[in-house]
């Protein structure tokens, strides 16, 4: 058989009772289009859903960029604020961050409570916590449910260890070390530590220059709270880069010097979020 | 200035209401919820559709049942259409499509259907090239379809399966040498 007859006999072909399924489908066809149509209420639904997936996503989107960007962790420190999160007596803002930050030490699942909380330079936040060691078989101290400390920066999402030691109850002072943040464009350094009391003022000095502190004392409603030992006071100080030297002095109310302790400041730091150097 | 008895001003609005409604006139419409529009569109489309679904399919029943699904599915959802582009080509992708997986999945169960041959009534004009259009493989006889059923070019048929235009004009080669040595045993 040559080609032309074989494209002539396919062009020609048609199917059986075309006329009857013609008829069939102009009768059928429009009926079902109209009722697809009027049904749009599965369209409609998926495209909600649709909706809904888009604006989970955007929604993810937006709670990465509150934990990654400053002003994002400005606004949620700000909504934390408003929810009660990081004031003292309650819960605080890193309290999910704290869970995973702790796992596999005496504090993991630990409840953390806030003692003192403030703004340092360029109004980094912070907050100064307390939480309760879970007490672990077979180890000393501070596994023996000791109290211990901690200080957050909850826009940085810093979590660094400030001890469980308290300072004497007379003329005490705790230095925590040195820690900060080496991000460009918002670093900053800082000095902190536990003093008793008894302590009136805390200098800091950088080279023999002083810069500001902030001195918190711990409530007593709070001491008696969390059964702390003896009362005391919470110090931090912010500064900025560069080496020198560091002098902290602890004084009573008359301006007696009642402790002091010195420290060598490292050069900048490298890149990172939150360190500490004692 | 025309010539005497010439009104031309009004001759394209004479002509305007006497033409056709464009395939997308008629989509703005099923838009716009009329069902004549789309008993339109089903009226003007339905024959060439069906052809290519019963060419592929070698089956009446299923063609017809193909050929409607694809004409629903297409008008509820007509939103979707751009209608810049001719509707024919893609109804009969989806046609085509729909066929062609119709016919890939009976392939996979060919032994049972081999037995079960299609009464001569059921086989339209042609029963003796229904037959030997069935024994093609799905892909090579729906490229055999669209060609000389449906009457698209290379580059249409590439687009509509989605393979290359080299495959439609191998696959339409060895379709033909195969159709014509299968009619030539049948035909004795």
């Amino acid at each position: 058989m040559d080609e032309t007859t074989l494209i002539g006999r396919l062009g020609a072909l048609r199917p059986p009772d075309a006329e009857l399924a013609r008829s069939r489908a102009l009768e059928r066809v429009p009926a079902r289009v109209a009722a697809a149509r009027l049904g749009g209420g599965h369209t409609r639904a998926r495209l909600r859903l649709r909706l809904a997936s888009v604006a989970a996503v955007v929604l993810a989107t937006l709670v990465a960029l509150s934990f990654l960007t400053a002003p994002g962790q400005a606004f949620t420190s700000w909504v934390g604020d408003r929810l009660g999160l990081g004031q003292p007596g309650g819960h605080p803002a890193l309290q999910s961050l704290r869970g995973w930050a702790m796992r596999g030490t005496g504090g993991a699942g630990q409840p953390a409570f806030v003692l003192a909380r403030g703004s340092g330079r360029r109004g980094v936040p912070y907050e100064f916590i307390t939480y309760r060691v879970r007490p672990q078989p077979g180890k000393e101290w501070p596994a023996n449910g000791a109290r211990c400390f901690q200080l957050e920066f909850p826009r940085d999402r810093g979590l660094m260890d400030a001890g469980c030691g308290l300072p004497a109850a007379s003329g005490g002072l705790l230095f925590r070390g040195i820690g900060g943040n080496s991000q460009p464009g918002s670093a900053y350094r800082y000095a902190s530590g536990l003093v008793s009391a008894d302590v009136a003022a805390v200098e800091v000095a950088i080279n023999g220059h002083p810069i500001p502190v902030e001195l918190k004392p711990i409530p007593a409603s709070l001491i008696a709270r969390f059964q702390i030992r003896r009362p005391f006071k919470f110090f931090i100080a912010f500064f900025g880069p560069g080496p020198g030297r560091l002098t902290v002095t602890a004084r009573d109310a008359a301006g007696r010097r009642l402790a002091e302790r010195t420290a060598a400041l490292p050069p900048p730091m490298p890149l990172g979020s939150v360190a500490r150097r004692r | 200035m025309p010539e005497s008895g010439e009104l031309p001003a009004l001759a394209p609005a004479v002509r305007g209401s006497r033409r056709e409604r464009s395939d997308a006139e008629l989509i703005g419409a099923v838009r716009a919820g009329s069902a004549a529009a789309a008993e339109t569109l089903v009226d003007r489309h339905w024959d060439r559709a069906h052809r290519v679904a019963f060419a592929i399919l070698a089956d009446p029943h299923l063609a017809e049942e193909v050929t409607q699904e694809s004409m629903v599915s297409i008008l509820a959802r007509v939103g979707r259409f751009d209608t810049r582009r001719p509707f024919e080509p893609w109804l009969h992708r989806v046609v085509a499509n729909r066929a062609l997986d119709y016919a890939r999945a009976r392939a996979r169960r060919s032994q049972v259907h081999r037995l079960v041959a299609a009464p001569a009534s059921e086989s339209g004009s042609d029963p003796r090239l229904v037959e030997a259009l069935a024994a093609l493989p799905p892909d090579r006889r729906a490229v055999v379809v669209l060609r000389h059923v449906a009457g698209y070019g290379t580059n249409e048929i590439a687009r509509i399966l989605g393979i290359r235009r080299g495959t439609v004009g191998s696959r339409l080669r060895r379709g033909l040498d195969q159709l014509r040595s299968e009619l030539e045993e049948s035909d004795g």
